[in-house]
């Protein structure tokens, strides 16, 4: 991939992430509950994008997936707690993310600490993801009282996070050895993640935008 | 870059999977939802068709019951005043006597036909002595006009609650017009059982059956299932070789389990 091409996809990106920013800024009021979960998860993923932004200059976004990742964890998994629990009860959560924050620091202390990107807890993030949203497609189908999706905020949601975290999944078991390849492949790679991004802004932002049926 | 072709094939086979699982999901979702309404409209129609009958079957017991006043109590009071009419003070004695007789056979055939018309819209039985002495009455009754013969037998322990004894008392009436009237019976049995909070009723005569299928969706009938509903019951036909079976089931009470 062309470096114009990765200039062009990430602007586009990041023209994604400043609409996205904008959502919850103009529609807090209207949202419900569960939106506001969401939109939590939105604002630390657009903060995280700034910040990154700013930091790409210095060359020190390094330190920043230690952070971001664990919080970015909590408030997704906060998500599917809401519509889960009486799936998996209530406690089941609270284990899945006081066991990811602490297998995070030990990974980032010790096992991953000089990595490029700490790929151990991206994937096991990343499969969480990715079973929690099989479990709530399970569930909508399981429940009794059928509902039409289109305005179901979590549908949505959830839909985008099954697209993007199976997608990038793949990537980020192989990041290291990808970031040690030459910079076309990279900028391949960086260009893939970036549409899958882009995929994933679109549907956070439905999410934000419909009116959930009451 | 041969690695890397193959990851980038993984990614596109594992997004095209979760993109094939969310397609996979939404086909299949519609398809409930579409059950779901289906269920839902057929619930509604049925719950309508119930109403209707209810109503018909109160329109039709008050046209009923409007005959009856005219026909019987308006006529025998009519002719009553025409006979006080013809009474003068000074007629002749036998004349006299004769008139006020015949007014004072009137008059009790008149409040027999209103206690009559009284008892069809309260059964007093029913309300002083209880569902299984109101039952009694109605086999004693038919007993004792020879055309058919009941057999009725309860075992029932629990308290009912007034509501639901009026409910079942009705159904027994309306299941036994519907014999009297269509099966062409000689027999009726009646068993009656109550075990906690459930009362099951089986009702069985040896008549032509309800072979035709408008029988079965007859005005009697839907007034039946309304009853039940209310009562959270249900109605099951059985097979029988000859005559109708039928057993039917509800609460005692309308009380939750947790009350108990």
């Amino acid at each position: 991939m062309s470096d114009n091409l990765l200039t062009w996809l990430n602007n586009a990106y990041y023209l994604h992430v400043v609409a996205l920013s904008l959502i919850p800024l103009f529609r807090w009021a209207k949202l419900s509950s569960l939106q506001k979960r969401i939109a939590h998860v939105v604002i630390i993923a657009v903060l995280n994008d700034h910040v990154s932004k700013v930091l790409v200059e210095y060359d020190a976004t390094s330190w920043l997936a230690h952070f971001y990742l664990p919080i970015f964890y909590v408030f997704v998994v906060r998500v599917y707690a809401k519509v889960l629990s009486s799936l998996f009860g209530k406690h089941f959560f609270n284990v899945l993310q006081v066991g990811f924050v602490l297998f995070s620091v030990i990974n980032s202390v010790f096992l991953q600490r000089t990595a490029p990107l700490i790929s151990n807890a991206i994937v096991l993030g990343y499969v969480t993801f990715i079973f929690l949203s099989l479990s709530y497609f399970y569930q909508l189908i399981k429940v009794s009282d059928h509902q039409v999706l289109e305005r179901n905020p979590m549908a949505w949601f959830n839909t985008g996070a099954l697209l993007y975290f199976s997608g990038a999944l793949l990537l980020f078991m192989f990041i290291s050895d990808v970031i040690a390849t030459t910079l076309p492949v990279r900028n391949y790679a960086l260009g893939i993640n970036s549409v899958l991004n882009m995929i994933l802004m679109i549907f956070y932002a439905i999410a934000l935008c419909v009116n959930p049926k009451k | 870059m041969r690695e890397f072709e193959f990851l980038l094939a993984g990614m596109l086979g594992m997004f095209l999977l979760a993109l094939g699982v969310v397609f996979f999901f939404l086909a299949y979702q519609r398809r409930l939802l579409k059950q779901q309404q289906e269920h839902q409209r057929k619930e509604t129609d049925y719950q309508q068709q119930l109403l209707r009958a209810n109503l018909l079957s109160q329109e039709k017991e008050r046209n009923r019951i409007g005959k009856d006043l005219h026909d019987e109590v308006g006529a025998m009071l009519t002719t009553s005043k025409l006979y006080f009419r013809h009474m003068e003070q000074d007629a002749p004695k036998e004349k006299f006597s004769e008139l006020k007789a015949k007014v004072f056979d009137l008059l009790e055939e008149t409040i027999a036909s209103v206690r009559r018309v009284s008892h069809d819209l309260r059964p007093v039985v029913l309300e002083t002595l209880g569902l299984e002495e109101a039952i009694a009455n109605i086999r004693d009754e038919l007993n004792a006009s020879g055309e058919i013969k009941v057999d009725f037998a309860s075992d029932l322990s629990g308290l009912m609650n007034k509501e639901y004894q009026l409910n079942w008392y009705r159904i027994i009436q309306e299941l036994v017009n519907n014999t009297l009237k269509h099966a062409e019976a000689n027999c009726i049995e009646i068993r009656m059982r109550g075990h906690g909070n459930q009362l099951k009723l089986t009702y069985a005569d040896n008549g032509v059956g309800l072979g035709k299928a408008e029988s079965r969706n007859g005005l009697g009938l839907s007034n039946i299932e309304s009853r039940l509903s209310l009562m959270h019951g249900k109605l099951v036909f059985k097979e029988s070789k000859q005559g109708i079976s039928i057993e039917l089931a509800s609460n005692i009470s309308n009380e939750t389990h947790d009350h108990e």
